[in-house]
Protein backbone atom coordinates (compact mmCIF):
# COMPACT_ATOMS: atom_id res chain seq x y z
CA UNK A 1 0.00 0.00 0.00
CA UNK A 2 1.36 3.36 -0.89
CA UNK A 3 1.60 6.10 1.65
CA UNK A 4 -1.73 7.76 2.19
CA UNK A 5 -2.10 11.47 1.77
CA UNK A 6 -4.68 13.43 3.64
CA UNK A 7 -6.02 16.95 3.63
CA UNK A 8 -4.81 19.11 6.49
CA UNK A 9 -7.37 19.82 9.20
CA UNK A 10 -9.44 22.94 8.86
CA UNK A 11 -8.76 25.72 11.30
CA UNK A 12 -11.62 26.28 13.75
CA UNK A 13 -12.52 29.50 11.94
CA UNK A 14 -12.55 27.83 8.54
CA UNK A 15 -14.75 25.05 9.87
CA UNK A 16 -17.16 27.45 11.48
CA UNK A 17 -17.45 29.91 8.65
CA UNK A 18 -16.80 28.21 5.36
CA UNK A 19 -16.64 24.47 5.64
CA UNK A 20 -14.03 24.69 2.87
CA UNK A 21 -10.59 23.16 2.84
CA UNK A 22 -8.13 24.82 5.18
CA UNK A 23 -6.33 27.99 4.27
CA UNK A 24 -2.87 28.61 5.65
CA UNK A 25 -3.38 30.49 8.89
CA UNK A 26 -1.20 33.32 10.09
CA UNK A 27 -0.11 31.20 13.02
CA UNK A 28 0.86 28.38 10.71
CA UNK A 29 2.76 30.80 8.52
CA UNK A 30 4.69 32.02 11.52
CA UNK A 31 5.57 28.51 12.50
CA UNK A 32 6.84 27.61 9.07
CA UNK A 33 8.57 30.84 8.22
CA UNK A 34 12.20 30.33 7.21
CA UNK A 35 14.68 30.82 9.99
CA UNK A 36 17.15 32.73 7.78
CA UNK A 37 15.94 36.04 9.14
CA UNK A 38 17.34 35.20 12.55
CA UNK A 39 20.71 36.46 11.33
CA UNK A 40 20.44 40.02 12.62
CA UNK A 41 22.79 42.85 13.40
CA UNK A 42 20.51 45.66 14.39
CA UNK A 43 19.38 45.53 18.04
CA UNK A 44 15.87 46.45 16.96
CA UNK A 45 15.88 43.59 14.53
CA UNK A 46 17.19 41.27 17.27
CA UNK A 47 14.34 42.41 19.45
CA UNK A 48 11.88 41.75 16.65
CA UNK A 49 13.29 38.27 16.20
CA UNK A 50 13.03 37.55 19.90
CA UNK A 51 9.46 38.71 19.79
CA UNK A 52 8.82 36.42 16.86
CA UNK A 53 10.30 33.45 18.71
CA UNK A 54 8.22 34.26 21.78
CA UNK A 55 5.19 34.34 19.56
CA UNK A 56 6.15 31.05 17.96
CA UNK A 57 6.42 29.50 21.40
CA UNK A 58 3.08 31.01 22.38
CA UNK A 59 1.36 29.69 19.29
CA UNK A 60 2.89 26.25 19.80
CA UNK A 61 1.69 26.29 23.41
CA UNK A 62 -1.81 27.31 22.33
CA UNK A 63 -1.90 24.52 19.75
CA UNK A 64 -0.71 21.97 22.27
CA UNK A 65 -3.29 23.17 24.77
CA UNK A 66 -5.93 22.94 22.09
CA UNK A 67 -4.94 19.40 21.26
CA UNK A 68 -5.02 18.40 24.93
CA UNK A 69 -8.34 20.15 25.38
CA UNK A 70 -9.76 18.41 22.33
CA UNK A 71 -8.66 15.07 23.72
CA UNK A 72 -10.16 15.79 27.10
CA UNK A 73 -13.44 17.21 25.87
CA UNK A 74 -14.24 14.43 23.48
CA UNK A 75 -13.49 16.08 20.18
CA UNK A 76 -11.15 15.02 17.44
CA UNK A 77 -10.28 16.32 14.06
CA UNK A 78 -10.93 14.05 11.13
CA UNK A 79 -11.08 15.28 7.59
CA UNK A 80 -10.90 18.73 9.13
CA UNK A 81 -14.04 18.33 11.21
CA UNK A 82 -14.61 18.11 14.91
CA UNK A 83 -16.25 14.83 15.83
CA UNK A 84 -19.13 14.44 18.23
CA UNK A 85 -18.61 11.15 20.04
CA UNK A 86 -22.18 11.03 21.33
CA UNK A 87 -23.59 11.36 17.83
CA UNK A 88 -20.97 8.91 16.66
CA UNK A 89 -22.25 6.35 19.14
CA UNK A 90 -25.71 6.64 17.60
CA UNK A 91 -24.31 6.42 14.09
CA UNK A 92 -22.25 3.38 15.06
CA UNK A 93 -25.51 1.41 15.03
CA UNK A 94 -25.18 0.99 11.25
CA UNK A 95 -21.71 -0.48 11.74
CA UNK A 96 -23.14 -3.28 13.87
CA UNK A 97 -24.08 -5.24 10.77
CA UNK A 98 -20.46 -6.34 10.78
CA UNK A 99 -18.78 -5.03 13.92
CA UNK A 100 -18.95 -5.17 17.69
CA UNK A 101 -16.79 -3.47 20.26
CA UNK A 102 -15.71 -6.60 22.10
CA UNK A 103 -16.27 -9.52 19.77
CA UNK A 104 -14.94 -10.35 16.34
CA UNK A 105 -17.83 -10.47 13.92
CA UNK A 106 -17.84 -10.25 10.14
CA UNK A 107 -15.26 -7.58 10.87
CA UNK A 108 -12.79 -7.33 13.75
CA UNK A 109 -13.73 -6.01 17.20
CA UNK A 110 -13.42 -2.28 17.58
CA UNK A 111 -12.51 -1.66 21.19
CA UNK A 112 -9.06 -0.12 21.16
CA UNK A 113 -9.00 0.25 17.39
CA UNK A 114 -7.88 3.88 17.57
CA UNK A 115 -4.11 3.88 17.59
CA UNK A 116 -3.93 0.21 16.68
CA UNK A 117 -2.03 -1.07 13.68
CA UNK A 118 -4.40 -2.35 11.01
CA UNK A 119 -4.75 -6.13 10.73
CA UNK A 120 -3.01 -6.66 14.06
CA UNK A 121 -5.56 -8.63 16.11
CA UNK A 122 -4.19 -12.15 16.32
CA UNK A 123 -7.62 -13.80 16.48
CA UNK A 124 -9.22 -12.22 13.41
CA UNK A 125 -8.74 -13.44 9.85
CA UNK A 126 -7.92 -10.28 7.92
CA UNK A 127 -7.77 -9.95 4.17
CA UNK A 128 -4.34 -10.02 2.58
CA UNK A 129 -5.09 -6.53 1.29
CA UNK A 130 -5.39 -5.06 4.76
CA UNK A 131 -2.50 -7.09 6.13
CA UNK A 132 -0.20 -5.46 3.61
CA UNK A 133 -1.66 -1.97 3.90
CA UNK A 134 0.67 -0.86 6.72
CA UNK A 135 -1.78 1.51 8.37
CA UNK A 136 -2.14 2.75 11.92
CA UNK A 137 -5.71 3.79 12.68
CA UNK A 138 -5.93 7.48 13.54
CA UNK A 139 -8.26 10.30 12.53
CA UNK A 140 -6.80 10.59 9.06
CA UNK A 141 -6.51 6.92 8.21
CA UNK A 142 -9.93 6.12 9.60
CA UNK A 143 -11.43 9.01 7.64
CA UNK A 144 -9.93 7.65 4.43
CA UNK A 145 -11.01 4.12 5.28
CA UNK A 146 -14.59 5.11 6.05
CA UNK A 147 -14.74 7.16 2.86
CA UNK A 148 -13.84 4.21 0.63
CA UNK A 149 -12.15 1.17 2.14
CA UNK A 150 -11.55 -0.38 -1.27
CA UNK A 151 -9.55 2.69 -2.31
CA UNK A 152 -7.33 2.32 0.76
CA UNK A 153 -6.87 -1.45 0.51
CA UNK A 154 -8.27 -2.88 -2.74
CA UNK A 155 -9.50 -6.37 -1.99
CA UNK A 156 -10.32 -5.65 1.65
CA UNK A 157 -13.42 -7.29 3.06
CA UNK A 158 -15.19 -4.03 3.82
CA UNK A 159 -17.34 -2.13 1.34
CA UNK A 160 -19.34 -0.09 3.84
CA UNK A 161 -18.72 3.62 3.62
CA UNK A 162 -20.00 6.86 5.05
CA UNK A 163 -20.34 9.62 2.50
CA UNK A 164 -20.87 12.49 4.90
CA UNK A 165 -17.58 13.85 6.37
CA UNK A 166 -19.28 14.89 9.61
CA UNK A 167 -20.70 11.38 10.04
CA UNK A 168 -17.20 9.98 9.63
CA UNK A 169 -15.73 12.46 12.10
CA UNK A 170 -18.41 11.58 14.65
CA UNK A 171 -17.90 7.82 14.32
CA UNK A 172 -14.14 8.30 14.60
CA UNK A 173 -14.63 10.41 17.72
CA UNK A 174 -16.75 7.63 19.17
CA UNK A 175 -14.14 4.99 18.40
CA UNK A 176 -11.37 7.14 19.83
CA UNK A 177 -13.07 8.23 23.01
CA UNK A 178 -15.70 5.71 23.94
CA UNK A 179 -14.35 2.51 22.48
CA UNK A 180 -11.03 2.59 24.31
CA UNK B 1 -47.51 -6.62 -16.22
CA UNK B 2 -47.21 -9.46 -18.66
CA UNK B 3 -49.60 -9.57 -21.57
CA UNK B 4 -47.95 -12.37 -23.47
CA UNK B 5 -50.07 -14.20 -25.99
CA UNK B 6 -47.63 -16.00 -28.23
CA UNK B 7 -46.53 -18.38 -25.53
CA UNK B 8 -50.04 -19.20 -24.43
CA UNK B 9 -50.48 -16.60 -21.71
CA UNK B 10 -53.37 -14.21 -21.98
CA UNK B 11 -54.73 -11.31 -20.00
CA UNK B 12 -55.97 -13.64 -17.33
CA UNK B 13 -52.49 -15.02 -16.98
CA UNK B 14 -51.22 -11.73 -15.77
CA UNK B 15 -48.84 -11.67 -12.86
CA UNK B 16 -50.61 -10.19 -9.91
CA UNK B 17 -48.60 -9.40 -6.86
CA UNK B 18 -49.96 -7.69 -3.82
CA UNK B 19 -47.95 -6.94 -0.75
CA UNK B 20 -49.60 -6.25 2.54
CA UNK B 21 -47.57 -4.30 5.01
CA UNK B 22 -47.28 -6.17 8.22
CA UNK B 23 -47.83 -9.64 6.88
CA UNK B 24 -45.76 -12.60 5.69
CA UNK B 25 -45.60 -13.53 2.02
CA UNK B 26 -47.15 -16.51 0.41
CA UNK B 27 -46.42 -17.18 -3.22
CA UNK B 28 -49.10 -19.00 -5.15
CA UNK B 29 -48.13 -20.06 -8.64
CA UNK B 30 -50.93 -20.72 -11.08
CA UNK B 31 -50.38 -21.06 -14.79
CA UNK B 32 -47.22 -19.09 -14.45
CA UNK B 33 -48.67 -15.97 -12.97
CA UNK B 34 -48.03 -14.96 -9.38
CA UNK B 35 -50.52 -13.15 -7.21
CA UNK B 36 -50.70 -12.64 -3.50
CA UNK B 37 -52.93 -12.96 -0.49
CA UNK B 38 -52.67 -12.55 3.24
CA UNK B 39 -51.13 -15.54 4.86
CA UNK B 40 -54.40 -16.44 6.53
CA UNK B 41 -56.20 -16.53 3.21
CA UNK B 42 -53.45 -17.50 0.80
CA UNK B 43 -54.51 -20.65 -0.88
CA UNK B 44 -53.17 -22.41 -3.90
CA UNK B 45 -55.85 -23.02 -6.46
CA UNK B 46 -56.60 -26.57 -7.40
CA UNK B 47 -53.63 -28.18 -9.09
CA UNK B 48 -51.31 -25.47 -7.92
CA UNK B 49 -48.93 -25.18 -5.05
CA UNK B 50 -47.40 -22.61 -2.79
CA UNK B 51 -43.97 -22.06 -1.38
CA UNK B 52 -42.41 -19.95 1.33
CA UNK B 53 -39.63 -17.42 1.03
CA UNK B 54 -37.48 -16.97 4.13
CA UNK B 55 -34.62 -14.48 4.16
CA UNK B 56 -31.88 -12.86 6.19
CA UNK B 57 -32.16 -14.89 9.38
CA UNK B 58 -28.67 -13.79 10.50
CA UNK B 59 -28.38 -16.55 13.05
CA UNK B 60 -25.59 -15.48 15.38
CA UNK B 61 -26.64 -11.83 15.38
CA UNK B 62 -27.29 -10.58 18.93
CA UNK B 63 -27.13 -6.82 19.11
CA UNK B 64 -29.48 -3.98 20.05
CA UNK B 65 -31.40 -4.18 16.74
CA UNK B 66 -32.35 -7.74 17.74
CA UNK B 67 -30.75 -9.37 20.77
CA UNK B 68 -32.21 -12.75 19.84
CA UNK B 69 -32.33 -13.63 16.15
CA UNK B 70 -32.96 -17.25 17.12
CA UNK B 71 -36.25 -16.32 18.73
CA UNK B 72 -37.53 -14.35 15.78
CA UNK B 73 -36.61 -17.13 13.35
CA UNK B 74 -38.58 -19.51 15.52
CA UNK B 75 -41.56 -17.17 15.35
CA UNK B 76 -41.21 -17.13 11.57
CA UNK B 77 -41.22 -20.92 11.48
CA UNK B 78 -44.32 -20.92 13.69
CA UNK B 79 -45.96 -18.68 11.09
CA UNK B 80 -45.09 -21.16 8.37
CA UNK B 81 -46.46 -24.04 10.40
CA UNK B 82 -49.67 -22.10 10.93
CA UNK B 83 -50.26 -21.56 7.22
CA UNK B 84 -53.60 -23.09 6.33
CA UNK B 85 -52.40 -24.56 3.04
CA UNK B 86 -49.19 -26.38 3.52
CA UNK B 87 -46.44 -24.96 1.28
CA UNK B 88 -44.68 -27.41 -1.01
CA UNK B 89 -41.20 -26.17 -0.14
CA UNK B 90 -39.20 -23.23 1.08
CA UNK B 91 -36.65 -21.01 -0.59
CA UNK B 92 -34.12 -19.13 1.51
CA UNK B 93 -32.65 -16.01 -0.07
CA UNK B 94 -29.49 -15.84 1.97
CA UNK B 95 -27.80 -14.57 5.11
CA UNK B 96 -28.82 -17.72 6.85
CA UNK B 97 -25.99 -17.10 9.30
CA UNK B 98 -24.46 -13.89 10.51
CA UNK B 99 -20.77 -14.76 10.41
CA UNK B 100 -20.72 -18.00 8.38
CA UNK B 101 -19.78 -20.13 11.38
CA UNK B 102 -20.65 -23.81 11.31
CA UNK B 103 -22.60 -23.61 14.57
CA UNK B 104 -24.69 -20.74 13.19
CA UNK B 105 -25.61 -22.81 10.14
CA UNK B 106 -26.30 -25.79 12.39
CA UNK B 107 -28.66 -23.74 14.55
CA UNK B 108 -30.41 -22.21 11.54
CA UNK B 109 -30.93 -25.54 9.83
CA UNK B 110 -32.18 -27.11 13.03
CA UNK B 111 -34.76 -24.37 13.49
CA UNK B 112 -35.78 -24.31 9.83
CA UNK B 113 -36.17 -28.10 9.90
CA UNK B 114 -39.17 -27.62 12.20
CA UNK B 115 -41.12 -26.49 9.13
CA UNK B 116 -40.59 -29.98 7.66
CA UNK B 117 -40.14 -28.57 4.17
CA UNK B 118 -37.50 -29.05 1.51
CA UNK B 119 -35.40 -25.90 1.50
CA UNK B 120 -33.64 -24.40 -1.51
CA UNK B 121 -30.93 -22.00 -0.43
CA UNK B 122 -29.16 -19.08 -2.08
CA UNK B 123 -26.15 -17.67 -0.25
CA UNK B 124 -25.89 -14.20 1.24
CA UNK B 125 -22.67 -12.27 1.75
CA UNK B 126 -22.83 -13.13 5.45
CA UNK B 127 -22.77 -16.83 4.50
CA UNK B 128 -19.72 -16.55 2.27
CA UNK B 129 -17.08 -14.23 3.66
CA UNK B 130 -13.96 -15.59 2.00
CA UNK B 131 -12.75 -18.64 0.05
CA UNK B 132 -12.76 -20.79 3.18
CA UNK B 133 -16.39 -20.05 4.08
CA UNK B 134 -17.36 -20.30 0.40
CA UNK B 135 -16.07 -23.84 0.28
CA UNK B 136 -17.80 -24.67 3.56
CA UNK B 137 -21.07 -23.23 2.25
CA UNK B 138 -20.90 -25.22 -0.96
CA UNK B 139 -20.04 -28.35 0.98
CA UNK B 140 -23.12 -27.88 3.14
CA UNK B 141 -25.68 -26.42 0.71
CA UNK B 142 -24.23 -26.87 -2.76
CA UNK B 143 -25.02 -30.49 -3.50
CA UNK B 144 -26.39 -30.68 -7.02
CA UNK B 145 -25.37 -27.11 -7.71
CA UNK B 146 -23.10 -26.01 -10.51
CA UNK B 147 -19.86 -24.03 -10.32
CA UNK B 148 -20.19 -21.47 -7.56
CA UNK B 149 -23.49 -22.80 -6.20
CA UNK B 150 -26.11 -21.89 -8.81
CA UNK B 151 -28.79 -24.37 -9.77
CA UNK B 152 -32.32 -24.76 -11.10
CA UNK B 153 -35.24 -27.08 -10.60
CA UNK B 154 -38.78 -27.50 -11.83
CA UNK B 155 -41.91 -27.74 -9.76
CA UNK B 156 -45.48 -27.94 -11.05
CA UNK B 157 -44.62 -26.44 -14.41
CA UNK B 158 -42.63 -23.56 -12.95
CA UNK B 159 -38.88 -23.27 -13.53
CA UNK B 160 -36.95 -22.09 -10.48
CA UNK B 161 -33.44 -20.67 -10.75
CA UNK B 162 -31.20 -20.00 -7.75
CA UNK B 163 -28.29 -17.66 -8.38
CA UNK B 164 -25.26 -16.67 -6.35
CA UNK B 165 -24.41 -12.97 -6.58
CA UNK B 166 -22.42 -12.53 -3.36
CA UNK B 167 -18.97 -13.94 -4.12
CA UNK B 168 -17.37 -11.20 -6.17
CA UNK B 169 -18.76 -7.98 -4.74
CA UNK B 170 -18.26 -4.81 -6.71
CA UNK B 171 -18.20 -1.10 -5.90
CA UNK B 172 -20.01 -0.28 -2.67
CA UNK B 173 -20.75 -3.98 -2.26
CA UNK B 174 -22.88 -4.42 -5.36
CA UNK B 175 -23.54 -8.04 -6.21
CA UNK B 176 -22.27 -9.69 -9.36
CA UNK B 177 -23.04 -12.89 -11.20
CA UNK B 178 -19.91 -13.28 -13.31
CA UNK B 179 -19.38 -14.64 -16.78
CA UNK B 180 -19.43 -18.32 -15.82
CA UNK B 181 -22.78 -18.08 -14.06
CA UNK B 182 -24.32 -15.95 -16.81
CA UNK B 183 -23.23 -18.48 -19.39
CA UNK B 184 -24.78 -21.24 -17.31
CA UNK B 185 -28.02 -19.26 -16.97
CA UNK B 186 -28.28 -18.71 -20.71
CA UNK B 187 -27.85 -22.44 -21.28
CA UNK B 188 -30.25 -23.37 -18.49
CA UNK B 189 -33.05 -21.28 -19.99
CA UNK B 190 -32.42 -22.35 -23.58
CA UNK B 191 -34.75 -25.33 -23.62
CA UNK B 192 -37.63 -23.57 -21.92
CA UNK B 193 -40.65 -22.32 -23.85
CA UNK B 194 -41.60 -18.68 -23.59
CA UNK B 195 -44.70 -19.61 -21.64
CA UNK B 196 -42.79 -21.37 -18.87
CA UNK B 197 -43.21 -19.40 -15.67
CA UNK B 198 -39.80 -18.51 -14.28
CA UNK B 199 -38.96 -17.74 -10.67
CA UNK B 200 -35.41 -16.48 -10.06
CA UNK B 201 -34.15 -16.09 -6.52
CA UNK B 202 -30.89 -14.89 -5.03
CA UNK B 203 -29.70 -12.70 -2.18
CA UNK B 204 -28.78 -9.25 -3.47
CA UNK B 205 -31.52 -7.60 -5.54
CA UNK B 206 -31.19 -8.06 -9.30
CA UNK B 207 -32.48 -4.53 -9.84
CA UNK B 208 -30.66 -1.35 -8.91
CA UNK B 209 -32.43 -0.19 -5.79
CA UNK B 210 -29.61 1.90 -4.29
CA UNK B 211 -26.23 1.39 -5.97
CA UNK B 212 -24.55 3.74 -3.50
CA UNK B 213 -25.46 1.26 -0.78
CA UNK B 214 -24.57 -1.76 -2.90
CA UNK B 215 -28.24 -2.66 -3.27
CA UNK B 216 -28.18 -4.02 -6.78
CA UNK B 217 -26.29 -6.43 -9.01
CA UNK B 218 -23.73 -4.98 -11.38
CA UNK B 219 -24.22 -7.40 -14.28
CA UNK B 220 -27.91 -8.19 -13.78
CA UNK B 221 -28.87 -6.59 -17.10
CA UNK B 222 -27.37 -9.52 -18.97
CA UNK B 223 -29.30 -12.02 -16.87
CA UNK B 224 -32.52 -10.08 -17.35
CA UNK B 225 -31.83 -10.06 -21.06
CA UNK B 226 -31.92 -13.86 -21.08
CA UNK B 227 -35.21 -13.73 -19.16
CA UNK B 228 -36.92 -11.09 -21.28
CA UNK B 229 -38.56 -13.53 -23.72
CA UNK B 230 -40.53 -15.27 -20.98
CA UNK B 231 -44.10 -14.25 -20.34
CA UNK B 232 -43.87 -14.44 -16.58
CA UNK B 233 -40.71 -13.88 -14.59
CA UNK B 234 -40.71 -13.36 -10.85
CA UNK B 235 -37.49 -12.33 -9.11
CA UNK B 236 -37.26 -12.82 -5.35
CA UNK B 237 -34.43 -11.29 -3.34
CA UNK B 238 -33.42 -10.50 0.23
CA UNK B 239 -30.48 -8.44 1.52
CA UNK B 240 -32.26 -5.13 2.12
CA UNK B 241 -34.53 -6.38 4.92
CA UNK B 242 -37.64 -4.62 3.70
CA UNK B 243 -40.42 -5.01 1.17
CA UNK B 244 -39.99 -3.44 -2.22
CA UNK B 245 -41.59 -4.28 -5.50
CA UNK B 246 -41.00 -3.26 -9.09
CA UNK B 247 -42.48 -4.37 -12.41
CA UNK B 248 -40.40 -4.09 -15.54
CA UNK B 249 -41.92 -5.61 -18.67
CA UNK B 250 -42.75 -9.19 -17.87
CA UNK B 251 -40.50 -9.24 -14.83
CA UNK B 252 -41.72 -8.56 -11.34
CA UNK B 253 -39.13 -7.98 -8.61
CA UNK B 254 -39.78 -8.46 -4.93
CA UNK B 255 -37.50 -7.98 -1.97
CA UNK B 256 -38.29 -9.66 1.32
CA UNK B 257 -38.22 -8.81 4.97
CA UNK B 258 -35.63 -10.31 7.25
CA UNK B 259 -36.49 -12.51 10.19
CA UNK B 260 -33.76 -10.78 12.22
CA UNK B 261 -33.71 -6.98 11.93
CA UNK B 262 -34.95 -4.23 9.62
CA UNK B 263 -32.79 -1.85 7.60
CA UNK B 264 -33.51 1.77 6.68
CA UNK B 265 -35.09 2.74 3.40
CA UNK B 266 -32.56 4.18 0.95
CA UNK B 267 -31.89 7.84 1.55
CA UNK B 268 -33.25 7.84 5.08
CA UNK B 269 -30.00 7.01 6.88
CA UNK B 270 -26.29 7.70 6.43
CA UNK B 271 -25.67 4.10 5.43
CA UNK B 272 -27.36 0.72 5.35
CA UNK B 273 -27.25 -1.35 8.51
CA UNK B 274 -29.37 -2.69 11.35
CA UNK B 275 -32.16 -0.28 12.19
CA UNK B 276 -33.27 0.26 15.76
CA UNK B 277 -37.03 0.29 16.14
CA UNK B 278 -39.04 0.98 19.30
CA UNK B 279 -39.12 -1.82 21.81
CA UNK B 280 -42.05 -4.09 21.20
CA UNK B 281 -42.31 -3.17 17.52
CA UNK B 282 -39.52 -5.29 16.11
CA UNK B 283 -41.69 -8.15 14.94
CA UNK B 284 -43.82 -5.80 12.87
CA UNK B 285 -40.69 -5.08 10.81
CA UNK B 286 -39.81 -8.71 10.24
CA UNK B 287 -41.58 -11.29 8.16
CA UNK B 288 -41.90 -14.29 5.91
CA UNK B 289 -43.41 -14.61 2.45
CA UNK B 290 -45.66 -17.20 0.93
CA UNK B 291 -46.09 -17.53 -2.80
CA UNK B 292 -48.92 -19.54 -4.30
CA UNK B 293 -49.39 -20.87 -7.81
CA UNK B 294 -52.32 -22.46 -9.54
CA UNK B 295 -52.86 -23.31 -13.20
CA UNK B 296 -56.42 -21.97 -13.18
CA UNK B 297 -56.91 -19.16 -12.81
CA UNK B 298 -53.37 -18.55 -13.85
CA UNK B 299 -52.13 -16.58 -10.94
CA UNK B 300 -49.05 -16.39 -8.76
CA UNK B 301 -49.98 -14.95 -5.42
CA UNK B 302 -47.57 -13.26 -3.03
CA UNK B 303 -48.40 -12.76 0.60
CA UNK B 304 -46.12 -11.09 3.11
CA UNK B 305 -46.72 -11.62 6.81
CA UNK B 306 -44.99 -9.90 9.71
CA UNK B 307 -44.01 -11.75 12.84
CA UNK B 308 -46.18 -9.87 15.32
Amino acid sequence: MSVLRFAEPLSREARRETGRPPQPSRERDLLTRPRARTRVEDPHERSADASLRRREKYVAAVMLAGAISAALTGTVWAGGLTGDAARGETLYQVCTDCHSLDKNDVGPRHRGVFGRKAASLPDYDYSDALKSANIVWNEETLDKWLTDPQAVAPGAKMFFHLDNPQDRADVIAYLKERAK
Amino acid sequence: MAHYHEGGLDRRQTLKCMLWAGTGVVWTVAGGVPSSRLIGSAKAAEGGFSFVQMSDCHIGFAKPANPDAHATLNVAIDKVLAMPDRPAFMIHTGDISHTAKANEFDDAQQMIARAKLDVHYSPGEHDILDPKTRDAYLERFGKGATGGGWYSFDQGGVHFVSLNNVVDLKKNGLGSLGAEQLEWLEGDLKGKSNSTPIVVFCHIPLWMIAPEWGWGTEDSAQALGYLSRFGSVTVLNGHIHQLMQKVEGNVTFHTARSTAFPQPAPGTAPAPGPKLVPAGELRKWLGVRKVAYSPTPTNLAVTDSDLS
